[in-house]
């Protein structure tokens, strides 16, 4: 008679429950910190998008008020004798040269934001991480 | 470890049990990764210098222009003399890295072939005099070109913003 050992049974530890034991290594607080960081980006977007989308339609606003202001005013001028034909051609195409440089204002603030928006995504990954370690 | 919050040692537990897995270089590689984004700007950084001259130049060049009622020839020095400081404005924002759309601002502005400050001038020498309502327009356009410049400078990042 082969006498077969007793099975052994597994004694419930002291960390039983307290660290459960998941399929693979993602869950090993990965998914977490990951979760923490989207999270806190999600709400810094949320805060930076309404006046990133302000600024756009206020600065296409402005161009069409600012150059509707001028070609009246300038037409105005035309009419009243007090600059010649070519005078108001003159002016009319340094507008144009100057809402070449408004597009290179908007462009360049843009990258600006842009900018701001990566380091804003830089704190908010250091931070999850601290938060996450206990610091 | 004591020091560490629960959930800090758990997780530090956790790491100490994975030798050979595949998330093990992960670490290194979100270093990196924050390196690499946080040390490549789009753009230059704000510069009290290129800002300083901005607008000491406006200053200068609105106040000249005022003077195109009388003759070129009565001006003409202090027109060269404005141009070399121009000048001097444009290449300082040509030498800066990642500077690019300040640089062509510079480039548009002092474009002789266009209408703003240069075109102003050779108008003005090409005319002798010009008119009153037509500088009052042409300062405008002038003031709103040199604002562009000033407010690009002042939109950039200062440096000591960054990580």
């Amino acid at each position: 008679m082969i006498r077969m050992s007793p099975s052994k049974k597994r004694q419930p530890s002291d960390t039983a429950g307290r660290y459960p034991r998941t399929k693979n290594s993602d869950d090993f607080g990965l998914e977490t910190f990951l979760k923490e960081i989207m999270d806190r980006f999600a709400v810094q977007i949320k805060e930076m998008l309404p006046s990133f989308r302000e600024a756009i339609f206020s600065s296409g606003k402005d161009f069409l008020k600012d150059s509707r202001r001028d070609l009246e005013r300038w037409a105005a001028l035309l009419a009243a004798g007090s600059i010649s034909q070519e005078e108001f051609e003159w002016l009319v195409q340094a507008r144009v040269h100057l809402a070449e440089m408004e597009s290179l204002l908007a462009a360049g603030l843009t990258l600006a934001r842009i900018d701001e928006l990566r380091m804003t995504l830089v704190r908010s990954i250091t931070g999850a991480a601290f938060h996450l370690i206990g610091i | 470890m004591e020091t560490l919050s629960k959930t800090g040692q758990g997780y530090l537990r956790s790491l100490m049990k994975i030798s050979a897995c595949k998330y093990s270089f992960f670490a290194p590689g979100i270093v990196l990764l924050l390196c690499s984004i946080s040390c490549t700007p789009s753009i230059a950084p704000y510069s009290e210098t290129a800002y300083g001259q901005a607008v000491g130049l406006k200053v200068e060049s609105l106040r000249l222009m005022e003077r195109a009622e009388t003759p070129f020839n009565d001006h003409s020095k202090n027109v060269q003399n404005l141009e070399l400081d121009l000048e001097k404005a444009y290449e300082f924002a040509k030498g800066r890295p990642r500077n690019e759309f300040s640089t062509r601002q510079w480039e548009i502005l002092l474009d002789p072939d266009r209408n703003l400050l240069s075109g102003f001038f050779r108008r003005w020498e090409d005319s002798e005099t010009l008119s009153w309502p037509f500088i009052v327009e042409a300062r405008e356009i002038v003031s709103r070109a040199f604002d562009t410049i000033i407010g690009l400078e002042s939109g950039k990042i200062r440096a000591g913003n960054t990580l």
